[in-house]
């Protein structure tokens, strides 16, 4: 998207800040829509988006995204910035090099970096950038009361209900290492908790960090097809390997129940069988499928790659629906969780096919919804552990 | 050629860097002495230098920024990226850093990082001692 000079972003927008893998890099927006507003996350930085036909203009006190091709215009809100950003925690430490919201949720890049980075040669996912915002956008060391303070805030003054922790490659001790972060926010702020990270062989772990209070899972394992795996994701084929992924998400998807999984994947580097491939087995295991369209941002290796095409997209969020309502995973049922960076699956409610089935599915997200709202309450207030953190330790 | 250290401003920031890391001389000697022109940045943190663009000699979006990753250390760090092009934003693409001992630091590779920052960060040109990750938070 290009943007008008009309559009005055430093006082009505989120700063445009790229963390985590770098996919954040662009403007947050509200899409207002019948059946619910899209939220996310637009690409205004990069080469390609100087070439959008979109162009954002401010049109009086609101905001209006124009098609230059046909001169539609289509409202859409800026979701201003929250005042917590430029807080600083007890130590000193500005909250949004801590954490910031993508969307609704808490995103919080706990680890140093991932170590892939720091392989000879680098060993870094193709597209991420991960290593080159640690330390430059972010600070590079989390410190546990930082993050607490930063999740309070956000709860209090931003109403977020979802904190997602993430890192990279962490030597395999992925999991030992977000523990007492899971369990501090679990018992300090009280939300959910949800945990994006390498896959373990050792699934008794997963266990553990559900003791400690996480609620979900995400395994990105990107791409479906094996060659593309092998090709731009280096250092996960060497280290854990496709399987991993596959086997961590089944293992996680049973113990927690349908919907409260996912398995993130890139459309539109692979081919786009291989991605209908990935969303149905991905819905087949209970899980549900978060798909990225990718996004060639700056500074990555795969800058210079092609951007997917509208047209080969969007079948792929057609399928996302069909899938989820074929195997009854349940979509957009946890409280104000909206992700800016991918396409969620219930946002694909408005590419559904009208007809029984579909009145059928909804009908059920409905009563789910309903019926739900007193386990979300609890989940959502602070309370303790069932385990320490010590648990994640072997013990032998 | 190095402009923008003729006003107070520059100046100042210019000598208060120098005399904070006496190896930078090295490369602002080089850069001075580069047929492509290029500016410092008297409020960044560290010496910043943006490649001016050749039509309207304004600063473009690359910098290089030189800077001591930690105070108890020897270690110096020449970081690349492109700045943002939005209005107020402070988002800063990393395309790497150089880290170098202040007596280690040779001219030929000082010429490399020019390059580079001249050509707009083009990946054909980038260092072969090119880190992309660093364990140090980089100043703004």
């Amino acid at each position: 998207m290009r943007l008008d000079p009309s559009c005055d972003l430093v006082d009505d927008a989120r700063q445009v800040s790229r963390t985590r893998a770098g996919l954040g890099s662009g403007l947050e927006i509200v899409i207002p829509g019948p059946l619910k507003d899209i939220w996310t996350n637009v690409p205004v930085e990069e080469d390609f988006a100087a070439r959008s036909p979109y162009l954002l203009v401010k049109d009086g006190p609101g905001y209006e995204i124009r098609d230059g091709r046909s001169g539609e215009g289509y409202s859409v809100r800026i979701p201003p910035e929250p005042r917590w950003y430029g807080a600083h925690t007890s130590r000193g430490t500005e909250m949004r090099r801590v954490g910031v919201l993508q969307g609704t949720y808490l995103g919080i890049y706990i680890s140093n970096a991932c170590l892939y980075w720091y392989s000879n040669p680098p060993q870094n996912c193709r597209f991420c950038t991960t290593g080159s915002n640690v330390g430059v956008n972010e600070m590079a060391e989390k410190h546990l009361d930082d993050v607490v303070e930063v999740a309070r805030a956000a709860k209090e003054e931003s109403g977020v209900t979802f904190v997602h922790f993430n890192s990279g490659y962490q030597a395999g001790r992925d999991l030992e290492q977000a523990a007492p972060y899971v369990q501090a926010v679990k018992e300090r702020v009280g939300a959910l908790v949800g945990v994006q990270l390498m896959p373990t062989r050792d699934l008794w772990k997963y266990d553990q960090l559900i003791d400690l209070g996480a609620d979900h899972f995400s395994f990105c394992y990107e791409f479906h097809n094996p060659e593309y795996f092998a090709r731009y994701l280096p250092g996960k084929q060497k280290t854990v390997g496709q399987e991993t992924f596959f086997r961590a998400l089944e293992y996680t998807a049973k113990l927690l129940g349908k919907g409260a999984v996912s398995g993130e994947i890139i459309a539109g580097v692979e081919p786009v069988e291989d991605t209908l491939r990935a969303i149905d087995y991905i819905t087949s295991v209970g899980a549900f499928p978060t798909v990225c369209v990718f996004r060639p941002v700056i500074g990555a290796d795969m800058e210079s790659h092609p951007v997917p095409r509208y047209e080969d997209m969007r079948p792929v969020f057609e399928h996302v629906y069909q899938a989820c309502k074929r195997n009854g995973i349940p979509i957009g049922v946890a409280p104000n969780i909206e992700v800016s960076l991918i396409c969620q699956p219930d946002d694909t409610r408005y590419l559904a096919p009208p007809g029984p089935t579909t009145w059928i599915y909804e009908t059920q997200l409905k009563l789910m919804r309903k019926v739900a709202r007193p386990l979300f309450r609890r989940k959502l207030a602070p309370r303790r552990a069932r385990a320490g953190v010590a648990a994640l330790e072997p013990a032998c | 050629m190095l402009t923008g250290v003729a006003d107070t401003e520059g100046r100042a920031k210019l000598d208060h860097e120098l005399s904070r890391n006496p190896a930078f001389a090295g490369v602002v000697d080089a850069v001075s002495d580069a047929a492509e022109a290029f500016s410092i940045d008297p409020r960044a943190g560290g010496l910043e230098f943006a490649s001016l663009e050749a039509a309207t000699s304004v600063p473009s979006r690359c910098r290089m920024k030189l800077f001591r990753p930690r105070e108890e250390k020897d270690r110096l760090c020449a970081f690349f990226f492109k700045k943002s092009n939005i209005a107020g934003s402070r988002d800063r693409f990393s395309y790497g850093a150089v880290e170098f001992l202040p007596d280690r630091l040779r001219p030929e590779e000082i010429r490399t990082w020019i390059a580079w920052l001249a050509s707009g960060l083009d990946p054909a040109l980038r260092p072969s001692n090119l880190k992309r990750a660093f364990l140090y938070t980089i100043p703004e």
